[in-house]
């Protein structure tokens, strides 16, 4: 059964997605009783089963996943939501498989624990091996094509686990990868897959590795401090001619953004980053945020007193609205991303993917609605 | 006979009273947790199982015991699904679970009415708009006159009869309810909208005709009628209970109603006072007040629409202490003695009446308006 259910069975659950089933049974009815044979038997809902942990340090663990057949695969680079119940809240969170993509390996999600991250350390704290999590399709375009030609690949912190999936995909798809790698990390403990990366380089002639820590003193083979034109141009003095992929801490980007500007560098470059949104100050009258009502493909200048709903109203939108007080639900819409606060509560909300009641919800950054 | 025993409130008070209900809400959203998410999912699946041992032992009707345990459970099932699960997930109570399977705008349940009318005509008209006549479809339905304030006319004689019947079809009562077919005859609402929202309608409730009195009956094989009567039987027990209980919840004898006029510049205290005094509640064990959806707890329902309805029976101690303090009136009883009293109030009202006196409305607007008057 187990086994039949694993992406590389297909057919069952294409059957599963098709309208039939969510049309004339309903998904949770199907879900309810399928789960009973098997919680990774699913109408449309992507689930997996945790097959293996790793604790590759003291503050980062592996997490093997086995999906079920509804997930579609990864390209390296890419993201994939994973979305977990803590205390009856569902709470979602984009992480970056560490793994080369390959029908066999599912995913491998490599998590650092961050001191007031829930989910991470949820994560680090009750997920066990033979729990099911929920996922998303996987999603980003921080990917490399198929013959991606010289890399440079620059990680900063836990920025690390893109650059995994992308050196690894390329060890084991082409003959002669020829990649530099350029690891970033406070101590020699924070640069989560060195000693892999290290052997990868051993096996492949023209793969190089570079580690630089910021918070304590470099080893004398190693570089020393945050990223600068000098560690460039000792390890890549080529970089002209790499597709470069850099992912880490915002400063990190900046710093590297900064460069190749500066040189002009003709080379591609890709990056990316875990930044929360910035909250705009309190009692900012004037409209200096951006809302994107996703669905409609509008967006509208907004400010951080007046309640989404009325806003959008005078954007134009016309938003499903009851009782304009926070009583009747008929407003509720999905918040994609953003920072908001419920004036009825007071809660300010960061997290991706939750219902906010339009009517008494206050935007406080730019926000992208279901709408 | 509907006039207010509850103590007239100055504005400062009724702020401070709605200040107390605030933080008596704020208190129990603070706290909801895994506890709430796991009696969701128990009567979720307590609805799951009833229903599919309901349908199985009326597959095996040829005993009659069979097909009365089976109608009995389906009959369970449904009302289940309708009051605890469904009425209370569309009213948005488990959106802070953020699962996709108790979102209140998605939801659908096991009724004629589709979900989306339902929100508007229920969450929207009757919870914002709570027993103000004219404005709260509920009051009456459309159909009966409950207060002394609605317009007599001859057409009403009758209407205990309509009473009984609605009862008995009150899943088609709701479900036609928001169509507003009443405002239509009376020229207040276009023909074509209605027929724009009557298509819903008809698509939901055909989909309920064919579950329940097609397919599964067909599935039976030979026992097709007595597999659809069950179904019916079931129906028309989740009805008639449905009626019951939702009736005892805003038209027994203690209640008030509201002229439009009390709408105008509401505030967040007037507008819970508007609801304690405009509901009513109703006595019973746990398993009673599970049955009716926690709308035993009407009153608290009405000023917390949007709290887990199985915590109402713990916040009625408190919002009958703050209810106290203020002078105000909590109505509650029996079912029994609170259906006699909606009983006798349907057969007073099919005969003419007229307002007792300008009640005194919400706030300190009564000076005002003896003045005016």
């Amino acid at each position: 059964m187990e086994r039949i259910l694993e992406p590389r069975f297909r057919t069952l659950f294409r059957v599963l997605e098709s309208p039939l089933v969510t049309r004339w049974l309903g998904e949770p009815t199907f879900d309810f009783y399928a789960g009973l044979v098997s919680p990774m038997l699913t109408a449309r809902r992507i689930v997996a089963r945790v097959e293996a942990i790793h604790e590759d340090t003291p503050s980062v663990k592996s997490f093997a996943l086995r999906p079920n057949g509804h997930f579609r695969g990864f390209r390296a680079g890419q993201h994939v939501n994973v979305t977990v119940e803590i205390d009856g809240v569902r709470h979602t969170r984009a992480y970056s498989p560490s793994n080369a993509p390959g029908a066999r390996d599912g995913v491998v999600l490599t998590v650092k624990r961050h001191e007031g991250g829930r989910v991470s350390q949820w994560l680090h704290d009750h997920l066990q091996v033979g729990d099911v999590v929920e996922l998303g399709q996987a999603f980003g375009d921080f990917t490399a094509p198929r013959e991606p030609g010289k890399l440079l690949l620059v990680a900063g912190g836990s920025g690390v686990t893109p650059i995994a999936s992308l050196l690894r995909d390329v060890c084991r798809r082409l003959p002669d990868p020829d990649v530099v790698v350029l690891l970033y990390g406070r101590t020699y403990a924070d640069l989560i897959f060195a000693r892999e990366f290290d052997a990868l380089a051993r096996e492949h002639a023209k793969v190089q590795v570079h580690r630089s820590v910021t918070g304590e003193p470099a080893a004398s083979r190693d570089l020393s401090g945050r990223f600068s034109t000098a560690h460039l141009d000792a390890v890549a003095p080529d970089a002209a001619e790499r597709r470069a992929f850099v992912c880490g801490p915002r400063a990190l980007i900046d710093d590297v953004r900064a460069l190749w500007a500066e040189r002009a560098l003709p080379s591609p470059l890709r990056t990316e980053t875990f930044a929360p949104p910035e909250a705009a100050p309190d009692a900012d009258l004037a409209p200096t945020l951006r809302v994107t009502a996703a669905r409609t493909a509008r967006s509208f200048a907004a400010n951080t007193a007046t309640p989404l709903l009325v806003q959008a109203e005078r954007a134009g939108l016309s938003p499903a609205s009851g009782c304009r007080q926070g009583i009747c639900f008929s407003c509720t819409c999905r918040k994609k991303t953003g920072l908001v606060r419920d004036l009825s509560t007071g809660v300010v909300s960061s997290e991706p993917d939750e219902d906010v009641r339009l009517c008494v919800t206050v935007p406080l950054s730019d926000v992208a609605l279901d709408l | 006979m509907d006039q207010s025993s509850s103590r007239p409130l100055e504005r400062e008070e009724i702020e401070a009273f709605g200040a107390e209900l605030d933080a008596l809400r704020q208190r129990v959203l603070g706290s909801l947790g895994e506890e709430d998410a796991r009696y969701i999912r128990r009567i979720r699946s307590t609805v799951r199982w009833t229903g599919l041992g309901g349908r199985a032992l009326l597959f095996a009707s040829v005993l009659p015991p069979a097909w009365v345990g089976g109608t009995l459970l389906l009959g369970l099932s449904k009302i289940l699904e309708n009051m605890e699960l469904g009425h209370n997930v569309m009213h948005g109570q488990y959106d802070w679970m953020r699962d996709p399977e108790f979102r209140s705008q998605s939801y659908e349940w096991d009724t004629v009415c589709p979900a989306d009318a339902w929100r508007h005509s229920h969450n929207y008209l009757h919870h914002t708009f709570t027993n103000v006549v004219g404005r709260d479809r509920d009051v009456g339905y459309g159909v009966l006159r409950i207060f002394p304030e609605q317009p007599w006319h001859p057409g009403f004689l009758p209407q205990p009869l309509y009473a009984v019947w609605l009862a008995l079809w009150f899943e088609w009562g709701v479900a036609f309810h928001d169509l507003e077919l009443d405002r239509v005859i009376r020229g207040e609402k276009s023909p074509k909208q209605a027929a724009r929202e009557l298509f819903p309608v008809l698509r939901k409730a055909s989909r309920q005709v064919a579950k329940d009195y097609i397919v599964f009956p067909a599935m039976a094989g030979p026992l097709f009628i007595p597999v659809l009567a069950g179904n019916a039987t079931a129906n028309v027990l989740r009805n008639v209970w449905a009626f019951l209980v939702i009736f005892c919840g805003h038209f027994t004898d203690g209640v008030e109603s509201f002229q439009e006029s009390n709408l105008a510049d509401e505030t967040r205290g007037e507008w819970y006072l508007r609801q304690l005094r405009g509901s009513s509640n109703l006595e019973g064990g746990p398993v009673f007040h599970v049955l009716t959806g926690n709308l035993s707890h009407q009153i608290e329902h009405h000023l917390f629409p949007d709290v887990p309805a199985h915590r109402y029976g713990q916040m009625a101690e408190d919002v009958r202490r703050i209810a106290r303090k203020y002078g105000q009136h909590y109505e509650t009883g029996s079912l029994v003695r609170q259906f006699a009293t909606v009983a006798r109030r349907i057969l007073r009202q099919s005969f003419p009446s007229r307002p007792a006196k300008p009640r005194p409305a919400i706030g300190d607007v009564p000076t005002l308006q003896g003045v005016a008057a």
